[in-house]
């Protein structure tokens, strides 16, 4: 077989194929709770490819991390707490909410926000695509000036 | 028949639609702006466009219902926004912009087919494109009919042809460009809406406490964060209204209508904020509704999807007016957007891909008329199709996602994605979800632990792209068009 040279995203990709592979896997036997780290596994490396350039990562690994921290932690506690009250009033209730729902709903919810939506903001100008970016991107098309 | 100051309201939430819709017509100007928008439209502008074409009716009426019936359970389909919006900023929206930067794209098949330099490519996924669309349009027929017909007081038939027949208007004059430029006022009348019900629902019930306090004494499940669901199911939910969002054409389609490169900094802020905060409706109606039961104060619901109704029977009239108008905003708003892109994929995609283009100055014309009988088509299947609606209403986002998600968001990040790798993805896509159509709506089984199975076909479909990918070269590394490879780079 050939040898290809596969980039640095490229790689993440092969590996997230290997994470969607296992979810699959994980779906069909129904190990829920492994299916859900694996889950924000794979989310977070959609996020760090989109994010990140070909071959460099930048600040894009830490979004990726971000993420997959808060989502789980946050299923850690969810699962956590739907366990230990099932069936019941839980014991203690946040503004009226169920624990395990309140980690839900607010709290990752805003959570996963900031690094999976407002950070593309926060890092367009100086990361994402900076003027330098763009006038490569003319050179290498031959639009400089008509762009 | 509603009261005169919400008939009123929706009047002329009609006629201010229909006006903005035929305004647009001022910026067309080339097929690409007809079909496409290309480089019509501001920041601000998209991203709220965005946001209103994704938030169908299903986010009023159908999601409260969930919530009143499971809980929780459909809370992981809504709730994966905050993420989801910025994927498809991250994955696919730079890459999209600056291929239309280059290229005279319209469609997302355009995108497609330079990316992987296959007609093929194009015509398979312009075939799923036009499948998906008349499956959508047709299950909206029936729910906007009779939304229309409560509120107006009018027949069925006379309801459908007035919500119907105003969008296929507008969106026949002016395409992409009309279907954007509503989507953006009817953007804002979703999230006056939302906000309002909001403050209403968190006023009558008395809090957060008052109401949850209230459900959980009576049925405890219904307040956890699972509700009445499975794990496999609200996890894989959350997977696929994440990653999925990506693939939606009624969101890609929206990155070669912004004016520059810029005008993407602020998009999925804009886009996703304003997605979560009409999500507040979704998540509220439902449980005030179960409020409201629970403390006798309306009769227990025959149907999950009357919860909407008997909340706002609940409410001042001047806000179910505005509700109503946010609702007929989110039906129409996605209707439109799916109207363009079948056209599209009709008049431009299918005829390029058998060699057979239609002649640039005329493809607006067509556009125009082919925007009236798919619509016309799109009624009289939804109007009589009954058992084949029910059935073919199933292909929705879970289908559009395995579609094009691997197509835009491996194919525009990977080098090494091939065009053998693509169409094989396209026509798993397409072959596992008429598949579990028929496994599911016509032979009545069911998926093992509630596994949405538009969840596997989105995995298998992605798995085929990389790992075909992997053993095949065409339109791959040194074969790529320079300009998408600088886009790819970028």
């Amino acid at each position: 077989m050939e040898v290809v040279d596969i980039s640095l995203r490229g790689n993440i990709i092969l590996v997230n194929a290997a994470v969607l592979f296992f979810m699959l896997v994980t779906a069909l036997t129904n190990s829920w709770q492994a299916f859900g780290y694996l889950t924000g596994l794979s989310l977070s490396l959609w996020l760090i490819t989109g994010a990140m350039r070909e071959n460099k990562l930048g600040p894009a690994v830490w979004i990726g991390v971000s993420v997959f921290v808060i989502w789980s932690v946050c299923i850690t506690l969810i699962f956590k707490y739907w366990a230990e009250f099932r069936g019941q009033f839980p014991e203690f209730t946040i503004a009226g909410m169920h624990p395990g729902f309140f980690i839900l709903f607010p709290v990752m919810w805003l959570l996963i926000f900031i690094p999976g939506t407002l950070s593309y903001a926060l890092l367009f100008d100086r990361w994402i695509m900076t003027e330098d970016d763009w006038k490569e991107f003319c050179r290498k098309t031959g639009k400089e000036g008509e762009l | 028949m509603s009261a005169p100051i919400t008939i009123a309201i929706v009047i002329g939430y009609f006629v201010l639609t229909f006006a903005i819709g035929v305004y647009a017509l001022k910026r067309v100007k080339t097929a690409e702006h007809y079909f496409g928008a290309h480089k019509l439209f501001g920041t601000v502008i998209t991203s709220i466009a965005a946001f209103a074409s994704i938030m169908s009716g299903f986010g009023f009426i159908g999601g409260p219902g969930l919530v009143y019936a499971l809980g929780a359970t459909s809370l992981w389909i809504t709730l994966a926004a905050p993420l989801g919006f910025g994927l498809g900023w991250f994955l696919i929206g730079k890459r999209v912009k600056l291929i239309s930067e280059v290229r005279p794209i319209a469609t997302l098949p355009d995108i497609a087919a330079a990316r992987f330099k296959s007609e093929a490519v194009r015509a398979l996924l312009a075939i799923s494109l036009v499948l998906g669309v008349i499956a959508y349009l047709g299950t909206q027929v029936m729910a906007g009919g009779y939304v229309v017909s409560g509120l107006l007081g009018v027949n069925l038939e006379v309801a459908i042809l007035i919500i119907f027949g105003i969008t296929m208007i507008y969106t026949s004059i002016a395409g992409m460009a009309a279907s954007i430029l509503t989507d953006f006022f009817q953007g804002l009348v979703m999230l006056i809406a939302a906000v309002g019900v909001l403050i209403m629902a968190l006023i009558m019930t008395g809090g957060t406490e008052g109401l949850f306090t209230t459900i959980g004494q009576k049925d405890p499940t219904l307040i956890d964060p699972l509700g009445r669901g499975t794990w496999m199911l609200v996890l894989m939910w959350y997977f696929v209204f994440t990653i999925g969002g990506v693939g939606q054409p009624h969101l890609a389609t929206k990155f070669y209508a912004l004016r520059s490169y810029k005008d993407l900094k602020w998009g999925a802020l804009i886009s996703g904020g304003s997605y979560m905060l009409s999500s507040l409706l979704w998540i509220f109606v439902g449980y005030a509704a179960l409020w409201l039961v629970i403390g006798g104060k309306i009769p227990a619901l025959t149907k999950p999807d009357q919860a909407a109704i008997a909340f706002l029977s609940q409410m001042p009239v001047w806000m179910v007016a505005i509700v109503y108008a946010g609702l007929l905003a989110a039906i129409m708003s996605t209707a439109s957007g799916f109207i363009s892109i079948g056209t599209a994929a009709l008049v431009r995609d299918l005829p390029k891909s058998f060699g057979k283009e239609v002649e640039h100055d005329r493809q607006v014309w067509w556009g125009r008329v082919v925007t009236i009988l798919l619509t016309v088509f799109a009624l009289i299947f939804g109007y009589f199709g009954k058992y084949l609606v029910a059935i073919l209403g199933a292909l929705g986002w879970g289908y559009f996602a395995s579609a094009t998600l691997p197509l835009l968001a491996i194919g525009l990040n990977w080098k090494r994605a091939t065009r053998e790798g693509a169409i094989a993805s396209l026509s798993l896509a397409l072959v596992l979800n008429i598949g579990f159509l028929i496994y599911e709506k016509v032979l009545g089984m069911k998926m093992p632990y509630a596994i949405p199975s538009y969840g596997i076909s989105i995995i298998v479909a992605l798995l085929a792209m990389i790992v075909i990918s992997m053993f095949t070269k065409g339109a791959a590394e040194e074969d790529l068009d320079p300009d998408i490879r600088a886009a790819i780079e970028a």
